[in-house]
Protein backbone atom coordinates (compact mmCIF):
# COMPACT_ATOMS: atom_id res chain seq x y z
CA UNK A 1 0.00 0.00 0.00
CA UNK A 2 1.66 3.26 -1.07
CA UNK A 3 2.05 5.94 1.57
CA UNK A 4 -0.66 8.52 1.95
CA UNK A 5 -3.56 6.38 0.81
CA UNK A 6 -4.88 4.73 3.92
CA UNK A 7 -4.61 5.83 7.52
CA UNK A 8 -1.19 6.38 9.02
CA UNK A 9 -0.22 4.54 12.19
CA UNK A 10 -0.83 7.71 14.15
CA UNK A 11 -4.32 8.22 12.70
CA UNK A 12 -5.17 4.58 13.42
CA UNK A 13 -3.98 5.01 16.97
CA UNK A 14 -6.13 8.15 17.32
CA UNK A 15 -9.25 6.29 16.18
CA UNK A 16 -8.50 3.31 18.43
CA UNK A 17 -8.10 5.61 21.40
CA UNK A 18 -11.35 7.44 20.57
CA UNK A 19 -13.17 4.09 20.43
CA UNK A 20 -11.75 3.02 23.77
CA UNK A 21 -12.67 6.35 25.34
CA UNK A 22 -16.20 6.11 23.98
CA UNK A 23 -16.59 2.57 25.37
CA UNK A 24 -15.30 3.67 28.76
CA UNK A 25 -17.70 6.61 28.90
CA UNK A 26 -20.84 4.83 27.71
CA UNK A 27 -20.27 1.17 28.63
CA UNK A 28 -21.36 0.20 25.12
CA UNK A 29 -19.25 -1.15 22.31
CA UNK A 30 -18.22 1.01 19.39
CA UNK A 31 -16.96 0.00 16.00
CA UNK A 32 -15.85 2.14 13.07
CA UNK A 33 -15.77 0.97 9.47
CA UNK A 34 -14.05 3.14 6.88
CA UNK A 35 -14.24 2.06 3.28
CA UNK A 36 -16.56 1.38 0.38
CA UNK A 37 -19.70 -0.66 0.80
CA UNK A 38 -20.55 -3.68 -1.31
CA UNK A 39 -24.02 -2.90 -2.50
CA UNK A 40 -26.18 -0.28 -0.89
CA UNK A 41 -24.62 1.51 2.07
CA UNK A 42 -27.55 1.20 4.50
CA UNK A 43 -28.08 -2.57 4.32
CA UNK A 44 -24.31 -3.12 4.19
CA UNK A 45 -23.81 -1.12 7.39
CA UNK A 46 -26.65 -3.09 9.01
CA UNK A 47 -24.97 -6.33 8.07
CA UNK A 48 -21.66 -5.10 9.48
CA UNK A 49 -23.44 -4.22 12.70
CA UNK A 50 -25.09 -7.64 12.84
CA UNK A 51 -21.68 -9.29 12.46
CA UNK A 52 -20.35 -7.64 15.62
CA UNK A 53 -19.85 -9.74 18.74
CA UNK A 54 -22.84 -8.32 20.60
CA UNK A 55 -24.87 -6.28 18.13
CA UNK A 56 -27.51 -5.32 20.71
CA UNK A 57 -24.98 -3.47 22.81
CA UNK A 58 -22.96 -2.03 19.92
CA UNK A 59 -22.82 1.12 17.84
CA UNK A 60 -21.44 0.89 14.34
CA UNK A 61 -20.19 3.95 12.52
CA UNK A 62 -19.86 3.39 8.79
CA UNK A 63 -17.98 6.00 6.74
CA UNK A 64 -17.45 5.80 3.01
CA UNK A 65 -15.07 8.70 2.24
CA UNK A 66 -15.20 8.13 -1.50
CA UNK A 67 -19.00 8.10 -1.78
CA UNK A 68 -19.37 10.62 1.10
CA UNK A 69 -21.83 8.43 2.94
CA UNK A 70 -22.18 8.16 6.70
CA UNK A 71 -24.27 5.51 8.46
CA UNK A 72 -24.63 5.08 12.19
CA UNK A 73 -26.31 1.88 13.39
CA UNK A 74 -27.27 1.32 17.00
CA UNK A 75 -28.27 -1.95 18.65
CA UNK A 76 -31.56 -2.59 20.42
CA UNK A 77 -30.11 -2.18 23.92
CA UNK A 78 -28.09 0.90 23.01
CA UNK A 79 -31.20 2.48 21.56
CA UNK A 80 -32.75 2.74 24.99
CA UNK A 81 -30.03 5.18 26.00
CA UNK A 82 -29.05 6.57 22.65
CA UNK A 83 -32.06 7.96 20.83
CA UNK A 84 -32.08 8.34 17.09
CA UNK A 85 -32.33 12.10 17.58
CA UNK A 86 -29.08 12.10 19.54
CA UNK A 87 -27.52 9.97 16.80
CA UNK A 88 -28.69 12.48 14.22
CA UNK A 89 -27.03 15.30 16.17
CA UNK A 90 -23.76 13.39 16.24
CA UNK A 91 -24.13 12.69 12.53
CA UNK A 92 -24.47 16.42 11.84
CA UNK A 93 -21.29 17.13 13.80
CA UNK A 94 -19.47 14.44 11.84
CA UNK A 95 -20.89 15.69 8.56
CA UNK A 96 -19.51 19.18 9.12
CA UNK A 97 -16.07 17.82 9.97
CA UNK A 98 -16.08 15.50 6.95
CA UNK A 99 -17.18 18.34 4.69
CA UNK A 100 -14.04 20.19 5.76
CA UNK A 101 -11.99 17.14 4.83
CA UNK A 102 -11.24 16.19 8.43
CA UNK A 103 -11.93 12.45 8.34
CA UNK A 104 -10.17 11.40 11.52
CA UNK A 105 -11.36 14.46 13.45
CA UNK A 106 -14.94 13.81 12.37
CA UNK A 107 -14.80 10.19 13.51
CA UNK A 108 -13.32 11.21 16.87
CA UNK A 109 -15.89 13.95 17.38
CA UNK A 110 -18.76 11.64 16.43
CA UNK A 111 -17.62 8.89 18.79
CA UNK A 112 -17.25 11.37 21.63
CA UNK A 113 -20.69 12.82 21.05
CA UNK A 114 -22.38 9.41 20.67
CA UNK A 115 -20.82 8.09 23.87
CA UNK A 116 -21.71 11.25 25.80
CA UNK A 117 -25.31 10.95 24.66
CA UNK A 118 -25.44 7.23 25.46
CA UNK A 119 -23.96 7.76 28.91
CA UNK A 120 -26.67 10.14 30.06
CA UNK A 121 -28.77 8.47 32.72
CA UNK A 122 -32.33 7.82 31.67
CA UNK A 123 -34.92 9.98 33.27
CA UNK A 124 -37.28 7.51 34.87
CA UNK A 125 -39.69 10.10 36.21
CA UNK A 126 -41.58 11.69 33.36
CA UNK A 127 -43.69 14.04 35.46
CA UNK A 128 -41.09 16.33 36.94
CA UNK B 1 22.60 64.62 -55.85
CA UNK B 2 22.52 61.94 -58.48
CA UNK B 3 25.21 60.03 -56.56
CA UNK B 4 23.07 60.08 -53.44
CA UNK B 5 20.04 58.69 -55.22
CA UNK B 6 22.24 56.07 -56.86
CA UNK B 7 23.63 55.01 -53.55
CA UNK B 8 20.13 54.88 -52.10
CA UNK B 9 18.83 52.76 -54.95
CA UNK B 10 21.74 50.31 -54.71
CA UNK B 11 21.32 49.93 -50.98
CA UNK B 12 17.62 49.39 -51.55
CA UNK B 13 18.44 46.63 -53.95
CA UNK B 14 20.98 45.11 -51.58
CA UNK B 15 19.05 44.83 -48.37
CA UNK B 16 15.48 44.84 -49.56
CA UNK B 17 14.48 47.76 -47.28
CA UNK B 18 13.25 51.13 -48.58
CA UNK B 19 16.02 53.70 -48.91
CA UNK B 20 14.91 55.61 -45.83
CA UNK B 21 15.76 52.68 -43.54
CA UNK B 22 19.35 53.05 -42.45
CA UNK B 23 21.05 49.74 -41.84
CA UNK B 24 24.32 49.26 -40.03
CA UNK B 25 26.16 46.37 -41.59
CA UNK B 26 29.08 46.95 -39.20
CA UNK B 27 26.92 46.47 -36.10
CA UNK B 28 27.18 42.66 -36.12
CA UNK B 29 30.93 42.78 -36.53
CA UNK B 30 31.21 45.30 -33.70
CA UNK B 31 29.06 43.15 -31.44
CA UNK B 32 31.16 40.09 -32.21
CA UNK B 33 34.32 42.03 -31.43
CA UNK B 34 32.89 43.14 -28.08
CA UNK B 35 31.98 39.61 -27.09
CA UNK B 36 35.33 38.16 -28.13
CA UNK B 37 37.36 40.84 -26.39
CA UNK B 38 35.29 40.61 -23.23
CA UNK B 39 35.76 36.84 -23.17
CA UNK B 40 39.48 37.20 -23.71
CA UNK B 41 39.77 39.76 -20.93
CA UNK B 42 37.86 37.55 -18.50
CA UNK B 43 39.80 34.42 -19.42
CA UNK B 44 43.23 35.94 -19.70
CA UNK B 45 43.11 38.49 -16.89
CA UNK B 46 43.85 35.87 -14.18
CA UNK B 47 46.81 34.68 -16.22
CA UNK B 48 48.09 38.24 -16.40
CA UNK B 49 47.57 38.59 -12.65
CA UNK B 50 49.38 35.34 -12.03
CA UNK B 51 52.26 36.54 -14.07
CA UNK B 52 52.54 39.60 -11.89
CA UNK B 53 53.46 37.77 -8.65
CA UNK B 54 56.35 39.76 -7.18
CA UNK B 55 59.71 38.03 -6.89
CA UNK B 56 59.82 38.56 -3.15
CA UNK B 57 56.71 36.41 -2.65
CA UNK B 58 56.72 32.71 -2.14
CA UNK B 59 55.86 30.70 -5.18
CA UNK B 60 52.12 29.96 -5.18
CA UNK B 61 51.52 26.24 -4.77
CA UNK B 62 50.77 24.38 -7.92
CA UNK B 63 47.07 23.64 -8.29
CA UNK B 64 46.20 20.88 -10.70
CA UNK B 65 43.08 21.06 -12.78
CA UNK B 66 41.57 18.18 -10.83
CA UNK B 67 42.12 19.92 -7.47
CA UNK B 68 40.58 23.06 -8.89
CA UNK B 69 37.49 21.15 -10.03
CA UNK B 70 37.27 19.29 -6.75
CA UNK B 71 37.44 22.31 -4.47
CA UNK B 72 35.40 24.77 -6.48
CA UNK B 73 32.74 22.51 -7.97
CA UNK B 74 32.58 18.94 -6.68
CA UNK B 75 32.72 19.67 -2.95
CA UNK B 76 30.14 22.51 -3.03
CA UNK B 77 27.87 20.46 -5.26
CA UNK B 78 28.24 17.50 -2.94
CA UNK B 79 27.36 19.60 0.09
CA UNK B 80 24.35 21.06 -1.71
CA UNK B 81 23.21 17.56 -2.67
CA UNK B 82 23.52 16.25 0.88
CA UNK B 83 21.58 19.23 2.26
CA UNK B 84 18.77 18.84 -0.29
CA UNK B 85 18.48 15.11 0.43
CA UNK B 86 18.37 15.79 4.17
CA UNK B 87 15.70 18.43 3.63
CA UNK B 88 13.55 16.16 1.47
CA UNK B 89 14.00 13.07 3.66
CA UNK B 90 11.21 13.62 6.21
CA UNK B 91 8.52 14.03 3.57
CA UNK B 92 9.80 10.96 1.73
CA UNK B 93 9.75 8.55 4.67
CA UNK B 94 6.97 10.14 6.74
CA UNK B 95 3.66 8.35 6.28
CA UNK B 96 1.21 11.22 6.41
CA UNK B 97 -1.78 8.93 6.13
CA UNK B 98 -5.10 9.95 4.73
CA UNK B 99 -5.10 13.62 3.81
CA UNK B 100 -8.13 15.81 3.22
CA UNK B 101 -9.32 15.87 -0.35
CA UNK B 102 -7.78 12.55 -1.32
CA UNK B 103 -10.03 9.84 -2.56
CA UNK B 104 -10.02 6.71 -0.43
CA UNK B 105 -8.09 4.15 -2.43
CA UNK B 106 -6.94 2.02 0.44
CA UNK B 107 -8.33 -1.24 1.78
CA UNK B 108 -11.39 -0.80 3.98
CA UNK B 109 -10.55 -0.58 7.66
CA UNK B 110 -12.73 -1.88 10.43
CA UNK B 111 -11.90 -0.69 13.92
CA UNK B 112 -13.33 -2.87 16.65
CA UNK B 113 -14.81 -5.29 14.17
CA UNK B 114 -14.65 -9.08 14.12
CA UNK B 115 -11.33 -10.67 13.38
CA UNK B 116 -12.38 -12.07 10.00
CA UNK B 117 -13.17 -8.58 8.76
CA UNK B 118 -15.82 -7.99 6.14
CA UNK B 119 -16.07 -11.76 5.45
CA UNK B 120 -17.74 -12.07 8.85
CA UNK B 121 -20.84 -10.44 7.36
CA UNK B 122 -21.40 -13.38 5.02
CA UNK B 123 -22.87 -15.58 7.74
CA UNK B 124 -24.92 -12.91 9.41
CA UNK B 125 -28.56 -12.31 8.83
CA UNK B 126 -29.32 -8.63 9.21
CA UNK B 127 -33.01 -9.40 8.80
CA UNK B 128 -33.00 -11.07 12.19
CA UNK B 129 -32.27 -7.66 13.64
CA UNK B 130 -34.71 -5.86 11.39
CA UNK B 131 -36.63 -3.24 13.32
CA UNK B 132 -34.35 -3.56 16.32
CA UNK B 133 -31.49 -1.56 14.88
CA UNK B 134 -31.64 2.19 15.17
CA UNK B 135 -29.49 4.96 13.86
CA UNK B 136 -29.34 7.37 11.00
CA UNK B 137 -27.69 7.94 7.67
CA UNK B 138 -26.22 11.09 6.22
CA UNK B 139 -24.25 12.40 3.29
CA UNK B 140 -21.83 15.26 2.99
Amino acid sequence: MPAGEGFSAEQRHDIDRAIRAAETVSRYEFSVFVGPSTGEAGPFARRLHAALTSPDRSVLVFVDPAARILEIITGSVVRRDLSDDAVRLAAVAMQSAFAQGDLVGGIKRGLAQLSEAAAQPRTLHADA
Amino acid sequence: MTEATDAASTSKVRNGYPACVITHPTRTARRLLTVVSATLVVVLAPVAAQAAVPDAWDDPPKVSGLDFLLVLFLIPLGIALVISVLAALPSMIGDKGYEPGQSWRSQPEWFGGPRQGVEATDGTDARALEGEQGGTSARW
